[in-house]
């Protein structure tokens, strides 16, 4: 063993300030997200069905015209998701008839705070901008559509029919026209502001001052406010929300905590496996190692 | 404040680096144990300089992910505008409006939260204010008022035909027409122009016995309509 | 084969030597081809004709060509077979790699080899999948080099699986160098198997669990029975569970019908080496069982027993219950016949569980769902028909089940 006790030191130091430069991010920092992040708050008791959201936000984005036009409401006899097949929306209005009540909703990207989509695009495409919406780049989305079995909310929309330039479609909370200044396309159009568009922690305070000051009429809860960690694009409604068309198991534990535990195993097992792995090869080939020794000498001792 | 998600990210980054380092520093010291020929100086000097490197790289893709702005909160524009076109509508008169009214309800009903008369435009601009919230912008302001009340009417997309009849970038007055249209020749031909085919009911529920502005000169007086008109009274698939 | 008398061969003369010896076995090249005409390879030459067909499909007209992937239910076959289900078997490369190089169980050296290329042949073609499904497969090194999504359990699982590939590529290596005659080469990658093989370990332990941990992302979707915090160490066990059965089926199956390129140590070991590769899986598999139990009690989830996915979840149950009994069993008394079964039984279950949680328990709740596609089922036979044919290909040519007669006395 040539091993002495400052070479075990010098490796030792370095790794140990390696481990240094690293562990610093790992404080008990406050996770609460960007504090100026923007959000949109759904009023379900006050819309009305009239699908200007959706027309506004089919213009802004450019996208194809949709096979039935928007005052055509037949559309709401079935339930759609929000990239309708062909015509790739990325919202829709739903209506649901709860207890023969009509009630519509507005589905679309929830812009979660701690997003399962981004956490789980291996190239980083999908991101939560400062602003709070969630945006996708074309540059280094790679196709695998992870972030499609990671939504719970059933969102990212992939582009099957092309081959060569297939995209993630979804809603972007109208990020271009919000780096211009301008407030999303669908908050713009609403005739009766359904949708409310502002700061993400300012829309929680009104939702619940709205909830706070109409007990009878709203249900005590935002929709949002902690499911899937918190999300800023949040619910109130004076109707279950499991009637309403979100997906059940959405839970309120954000995403990436239920990848983080595997993902601290990883490296941890990366670290001690060598070592262990080598103390196994060396107490494994300890005859053979003798033997050869043996052999060794027997020759040195004939020549 | 960060995001669990940047965290993670960060973390992880600087993590596999560590990691990639080990695994170099780890088989030179394999070396150095089993073997007795490496020389030892040669092997530390290349572990030390490749985690010199790795630790570079490291701090090199710290910046990489967060550019320096780790802590920094970042303020995003909350002074959003609106699109010109959202103030583009002309609103029309209302004399119309308070001769139907008038005797309906009492003045403050809808000229609400003000000692004088205002202009509905003169309280109600941009939506969304955040100092604000309750105050809506100067469209909602106006679906309000009259779905606040009307809201038996007011039940579905098809509804907005009640008041919108074209393009709501026209001249609205009550009963306007607005909302999509698509072929006038549906019941216009070119040459028969009569008042036959859009006079009946839908017509004369709003342009029948009370005088209205614009309306009133049926059949060849398309005031407030644009040539998309039809469906307005005509709705598709029902007549 | 060279005539030693001639000094001066012609170029045409070294070339047609080169390709007898290397490519057509021996034979003229015509009559290779003669014998390469018998039915099973007329219908398997047209199976994967018209799977190479339905994948240019896919390339020209986009994914709908080829999948009835809809957008809650992303992953099809292509994955759920070739990524997730195949993956585990191909870990033979470093079970065996570890029992023989690190825990210097002798008695399995003349499997290695060919435990390492079957390994290395599944991670290949588990690429070329992943090749196929990619929405943009041309982008496929992007979170290598591009850009890094570190919080993802699929960026680790890309970077583990293209390092992987490499050290597999560099283990195999020393059977290619044989056959290809260069000794010096082979020396030097000989020399670092032992780094290949903990490396291989380190990154094959962690990539085995990461792609049934990519699924701890979407708790709501997974049936209850099937989703746990365990599943990471769960996917570990089965894969070395799934190695160990592959090996045991593929060296009997090499008995059979490549019995001639196989040399006496191979075939006269072979029973011995099942023997001890059953009494392991036995353990391995009762491990497995444990650890199942355990997760879905952890899970709280065993009050979803009586529906129709509990029912389908008794069956995996039932499955890997009677595996490790078996494999116990068969090694207790001694029947070769038994274990191989066993194996086959324990394939079985593996892909089954594999398919479950990719495919068939993912998304349990949504109605509708179109799981299974004709023409993916003719991707996937296509590319599982490629996949022996090289297999056989490579194993008629090289030294994978023999020590090349040149390198004997290194005892390798």
């Amino acid at each position: 063993m040539n091993l002495t006790r400052r070479d075990l030191l010098k490796i030792g130091g370095t790794t140990a300030a390696f481990i240094a430069l690293g562990g610093n991010a790992l404080g008990s920092e406050d996770f609460s997200g960007n504090s100026e992040r923007l959000g949109m708050l759904s009023d379900t008791t006050k819309c009305i069905g009239c699908r200007r959201c959706e027309k506004a936000c089919n213009r802004s984005n450019k996208l194809p015209t949709p096979i039935k036009s928007f005052e055509d409401t037949s559309v709401f006899d079935e339930e759609r998701k929000p990239y309708v097949v062909d015509v790739q929306s990325y919202t829709v209005v739903n209506k649901y008839n709860v207890d023969g009540k009509i009630v519509f909703r507005k589905a679309q990207c929830m812009h979660c705070d701690e997003p399962a989509c981004a956490t789980a695009c291996p190239v980083g495409a999908l991101k939560k901008s400062k602003e709070g919406a969630v945006t996708w780049n074309q540059k280094v989305c790679i196709g695998c559509r992870y972030c499609m079995v990671a939504c719970p909310f059933h969102i990212p929309a992939f582009e099957y029919s092309s081959a060569f330039d297939p995209k993630i479609q979804k809603c972007f909370m109208c990020y271009e026209r919000i780096k211009d200044g301008i407030i999303p396309a669908c908050a713009e159009a609403c005739p009766v502001e359904a949708i409310t568009f502002g700061k993400k922690s300012e829309l929680l305070k009104a939702a619940k001052l709205r909830i706070w000051s109409n007990p009878d009429k709203y249900l005590d809860h935002v929709y949002g406010e902690y499911e899937a960690g918190g999300t800023c694009w949040m619910y109130i409604s004076d109707t279950d929300f499991s009637k309403l068309g979100f997906p059940e198991g959405v839970g309120t534990t954000s995403y990436p905590k239920l990848t983080k535990d595997f993902l601290s195993m990883v490296n941890l097992t990366l670290i001690s496996l060598p070592a262990l792995l080598g103390g196994f090869y060396i107490a494994c080939h300890k005859k053979d190692e003798e033997k050869k020794e043996e052999s060794q000498q027997i020759n040195e001792v004939k020549s | 404040m960060r995001t669990l998600l940047e965290n993670i990210t960060l973390v992880k980054g600087v993590e596999y680096m560590i990691v990639i380092a080990f695994c170099f520093g780890f088989i030179a010291l394999w070396m150095l144990v089993r073997s007795n020929k490496a020389t030892k100086k040669n092997v530390i000097i290349t572990v030390v300089v490749l985690g010199l490197v790795f630790a570079g790289a490291g701090v090199v893709l710290n910046k990489y992910f967060f550019g320096g702005d780790v802590d920094a909160n970042v303020p995003t524009q909350t002074n959003l505008k609106t699109t010109p076109e959202y103030f583009n509508i002309t609103y029309g008169s209302a004399t119309e409006f308070h001769e139907i009214m008038d005797d309906k309800i009492a003045c403050t009903t809808c000229h609400h939260n003000s000692v004088e008369i205002q202009a509905c435009k003169d309280c109600h601009n941009e939506p969304y204010n955040v100092s604000n919230m309750n105050k809506p912008g100067l469209k909602a302001a106006y679906h309000e008022r009259c779905i606040g009340c009307h809201a038996d009417k007011f039940d579905g997309a098809d509804s907005c035909v009640h008041c919108h009849t074209g393009e709501t970038t026209q001249i609205i007055s009550p009963k306007i027409h607005s909302l999509t249209w698509e072929n006038c020749n549906t019941c216009h031909s070119d040459k028969d122009t009569t008042i036959k085919i859009v006079y009946h009911d839908n017509c004369l529920t709003c342009h029948s016995n009370i005088k209205r502005t614009g309306a009133a000169e049926l059949p060849t007086n398309h005031i407030g309509r644009d040539t998309k008109s039809c469906q307005g009274c005509h709705i598709s698939g029902v007549n | 084969m060279s005539d030693k008398n001639c000094a001066y061969k012609s170029g045409a003369q070294i070339v047609d030597e080169f390709i007898r010896d290397k490519f057509t076995l021996g034979m003229h090249p015509n009559e290779y081809i003669k014998k390469l005409i018998t039915p099973l390879n007329i219908l398997a030459g047209i199976v994967v004709l018209a799977g190479l067909f339905l994948i240019t499909i896919r390339f020209i007209f986009g994914l709908d060509q080829v999948t009835e992937a809809s957008n809650e239910q992303p992953w099809g076959l292509f994955l759920s077979w070739g990524l997730f289900s195949m993956v585990p078997f191909s870990g033979a490369g470093f079970v065996m790699g570890t029992a023989v190089h690190i825990f210097n169980l002798k008695k399995y050296k003349p499997i290695v080899k060919n435990a390492i290329f079957l390994g290395f042949l599944g991670y290949m073609f588990a690429v070329i999948f992943l090749m196929i499904d990619l929405g943009r497969p041309w982008r496929i090194y992007y979170p290598m080099v591009i850009s890094f999504g570190t919080a993802s359990v699929m960026f680790l699982v890309a970077w583990h699986v293209s390092l992987y590939l490499t050290v597999q590529l560099l283990e195999f290596c020393p059977s290619a160098l044989e056959w290809l005659g260069m000794g010096k080469m082979r020396k030097i990658v000989l020399g670092a198997t032992l780094a290949l093989t903990v490396f291989g370990v380190m990154l094959s332990t962690l990539h085995q669990s990461a792609l049934n941990a990519m699924f701890l992302l979407a708790p709501g979707k997974l049936h209850p029975l099937w989703y746990t915090s365990y599943l990471p160490w769960l996917a570990f066990i089965s894969a070395i569970g799934a190695a160990i059965s592959l090996l045991i089926i593929v060296s009997k199956l090499n008995t059979i019908y490549l019995k001639e390129r196989a040399d006496k140590e191979y075939l006269s070991n072979i029973d011995d080496i099942t023997f001890g590769l059953g009494r392991a899986a036995s353990f391995v598999f009762f491990t497995y069982l444990g650890l199942r139990i355990v997760s879905v009690t952890h899970e709280g989830a065993w009050g979803n027993l009586n529906s129709p996915f509990g029912y389908w979840f008794l069956l995996e149950i039932a499955l890997f219950t009677i595996v490790p009994i078996m494999y116990y069993y068969g090694t207790h008394i001694k029947n070769l016949l038994i274990i191989r079964y066993t194996a086959v039984l324990a394939a079985i279950a593996i892909i089954l569980n594999r398919l479950n949680i990719s495919l068939i328990t993912f998304n349990w709740q949504l109605p509708d769902r179109e799981l299974f596609y004709w023409k993916e089922i003719i991707v996937v036979v296509a590319i599982i028909i490629i996949q022996i044919l090289v297999y056989r290909w490579i194993v008629n040519r090289m030294p994978v089940l023999r020590t090349h007669p040149d390198y004997v006395e290194e005892g390798h």
